[in-house]
């Protein structure tokens, strides 16, 4: 146990230099180890099982179809509205946002409560890069599970109508590019409530009440007034549904905001917020509570 | 140190700088107005539970800010991590890691991240793993560890990216004799090297054995920091010193004559005797020429209170007492 027992082979640790190339490596250490723990460790359960749910409501779907012989969703652009308001209640409103709420305010509050979050504060790291890298591993990971049971989902309404349905459907467009939207508003749902949620970790001891209270404001938001909906990310994601929503005769109609406003505002908050919690980062004191 | 001098020290860069620092947490104390150089070395941080010694190490580690004052480590702050974290390894208090992970990958993936190419993190892995004779359990999980096992790859991870200056919060815990000495024999090549090494214990003896200076903290306040013999003269105290002679009935009988002379209690197999004076310098001059003028055959004399626990049970435990 000695450097000079290992003198003739000893591997002297080279000066890393700083810049881009570094800054790189870091990244894509830290997303390495972040994915692995966000989709391989007992904490990815939850998002497994979020991302199952509208998975299994269309395979029911599809198999009472398959049993009464046609499909429960009478027409196929019936069957493109309800999976609009599958997407927007249940996938957007509870899969992608307690999904997000659990893999991102983890990624930083995961390790202050296991007490490991000392082993990257002690690493020769920006921060910056830190929140980056962890943030990008968040996103990859909801962006993949979220994706995935959107695309089952999407595919599972197809069953019921034949395979020629779907050849029609991919050879005019129409499939690929409502599928293509469907999942860049995944995309867009994932950074924006990811972002949210990676500096709620960071802020708050306990991210379930602030949790709680976005998903209450993120409910109600189709009743509140124009001037306090542009405080909701699901008003601006909803702007970019290919089918537009019935809110119901409670709902306070506005018009959508346009497509570029609902993008830039989603990157825009992500800057923003993602600079807030490398803010927070470097604020934040190793002190695990009882000790 | 005076505040001049700490400042001195901190624009030189060289070492540790701490320049009036405070952490409270909220109203409690952690620790207050420390200044303090440390220099190359072994440096022992001694106090009781709850003296400040973690905050210290958190501190200078950059775990915590601190509420007032500056704290620069070879010249450089904890705000510029990419600096700061390349030249130091903290060995934490903290027993926990991720989950689930094994010793190897432990260390393999903190050194990536430090920016390490794949084949330099691997050959540094095996060689902090062997360092701390963990290369065969290196694949098994961190969980299924020892106490002793999971302290050495603390260590590992403290000392892996060879780093000038290593704080190591209670680094010889739950380890057995033998690795204990191994663990004492890295610091010293450590040290020996003109790294920095500061290491709190509540051992006191092993600081004894291991530190060239030590760092007396008490109740968030710094009682004493230097050398051992520094501190036991700044002191005050008489000074106890052992001489071993055969002659020591007629030593004692004489230096009963010294004016300087508190105590003189002659040792039980009758061939020592423990003296504890006032005046160190004069005494030993005195004893000098005693020596010469009687010929007594002296076998060994010198300090026997030059001990951290001897400062500690002075500065610390007697004051705590008296109040």
């Amino acid at each position: 146990m000695s450097t000079s027992k290992l003198a003739a082979g000893f591997v002297t640790a080279p000066t890393l230099t700083s810049g881009l190339a570094l800054w790189w490596r870091q990244v894509r250490a830290i997303f390495r180890i972040e994915f692995g723990k966000t989709l391989f460790s007992r904490r990815a359960i939850a998002c497994y099982v979020l991302a199952l749910i509208p998975v299994l409501v269309l395979t029911a779907a599809t198999i009472a179809s398959i049993d009464e012989g046609e499909s429960v969703f009478e027409t196929i652009e019936r069957a493109r509205e309800i999976f609009g308001q599958i997407f927007s209640t249940l996938i957007l409103g509870a899969v992608v946002f307690l999904g997000s709420a659990t893999i991102f305010t983890t990624l930083f509050r995961g390790e202050i409560l296991d007490r490991s979050i000392h082993y990257y504060v002690l690493t020769p790291v920006r921060r910056e890069v830190l929140v980056v890298a962890k943030y990008l591993a968040g996103l990859a990971s909801g962006v993949m599970l979220f994706g995935l049971s959107t695309l089952i989902g999407f595919l599972l309404l197809y069953l019921p109508f034949g395979m020629d349905q779907f050849i029609t459907d991919l050879s005019n467009g129409i499939a690929l590019q409502q599928l293509g939207m469907y999942l860049g508003i995944i995309v867009l749902a994932t950074m924006g409530y990811g972002s949210v949620f990676m500096a709620t970790g960071l802020l708050f001891h306990n991210p379930l009440i602030p949790i709680v209270l976005i998903a209450g404001w993120e409910t109600i938001h189709f009743i509140l007034p124009p001037a306090l909906k542009i405080f909701s990310i699901i008003y601006y994601l909803k702007g970019l549904l290919p089918i537009p929503l019935d809110e119901g005769p409670l709902a306070v109609i506005v018009a959508p905001p346009p497509v570029w406003v609902s993008i830039f505002g989603m990157f825009g908050l992500c800057v923003l917020t993602v600079a807030g919690s490398v803010y927070l980062l470097k604020r934040l004191e190793v002190k695990y509570t009882d000790e | 140190m005076n505040r001049a001098e700490a400042i001195q020290v901190e624009n030189a860069g060289g070492n540790i700088a701490l320049r009036d620092v405070s952490k409270f947490y909220g109203d409690i104390l952690g620790v207050n107005r420390i200044n303090l150089q440390i220099e190359p070395g072994i440096t022992g941080l001694v106090g009781p539970n709850g003296a400040g010694k973690s905050t210290l190490m958190n501190l200078i580690a950059g775990l915590i800010p601190s509420t007032r004052g500056s704290i620069k480590v070879r010249g450089v702050t904890p705000t510029q991590a990419e600096n700061f974290f390349r030249q130091l390894g903290y060995c934490t208090q903290y027993d926990s890691f991720p989950a689930g992970i094994n010793g190897y990958n432990f260390i393999r993936n903190t050194l990536l991240v430090h920016g390490y190419a794949r084949s330099t993190a691997e050959a540094l892995t095996r060689q902090a793993l062997e360092q701390v004779d963990l290369s065969k359990a290196a694949y098994k999980s961190v969980d299924a560890y020892s106490k002793g096992m999971r302290q050495r790859i603390k260590l590992a991870q403290a000392i892996f990216h060879q780093p000038d200056v290593m704080i190591l919060d209670e680094p010889l815990n739950g380890l057995d004799p033998m690795a204990r000495a191994q663990v004492i024999g890295l610091f010293r090549e450590f040290a020996d090297a003109g790294k920095i090494v500061v290491i709190s214990s509540q051992i006191l003896h092993e600081v004894d054995l291991i530190s060239d200076r030590v760092i007396l903290l008490n109740s968030g306040y710094l009682v004493a920091e230097g050398d051992l013999s520094n501190i036991q003269s700044e002191t005050g105290e008489p000074m106890k010193i052992f001489i071993r002679s055969k002659d020591a009935s007629a030593i004692a009988a004489r230096v009963f004559d010294l004016e300087h002379l508190v105590e003189a209690q002659l040792h039980y197999d009758g061939l020592g005797l423990f003296i504890r004076t006032s005046d160190a310098d004069t005494f030993f001059l005195a004893m000098n020429q005693m020596v010469v003028n009687e010929g007594w055959a002296i076998e060994s004399m010198g300090p026997a209170d030059e001990t951290v626990e001897a400062i500690y049970q002075h500065l610390i435990v007697e004051q705590q007492v008296a109040t």
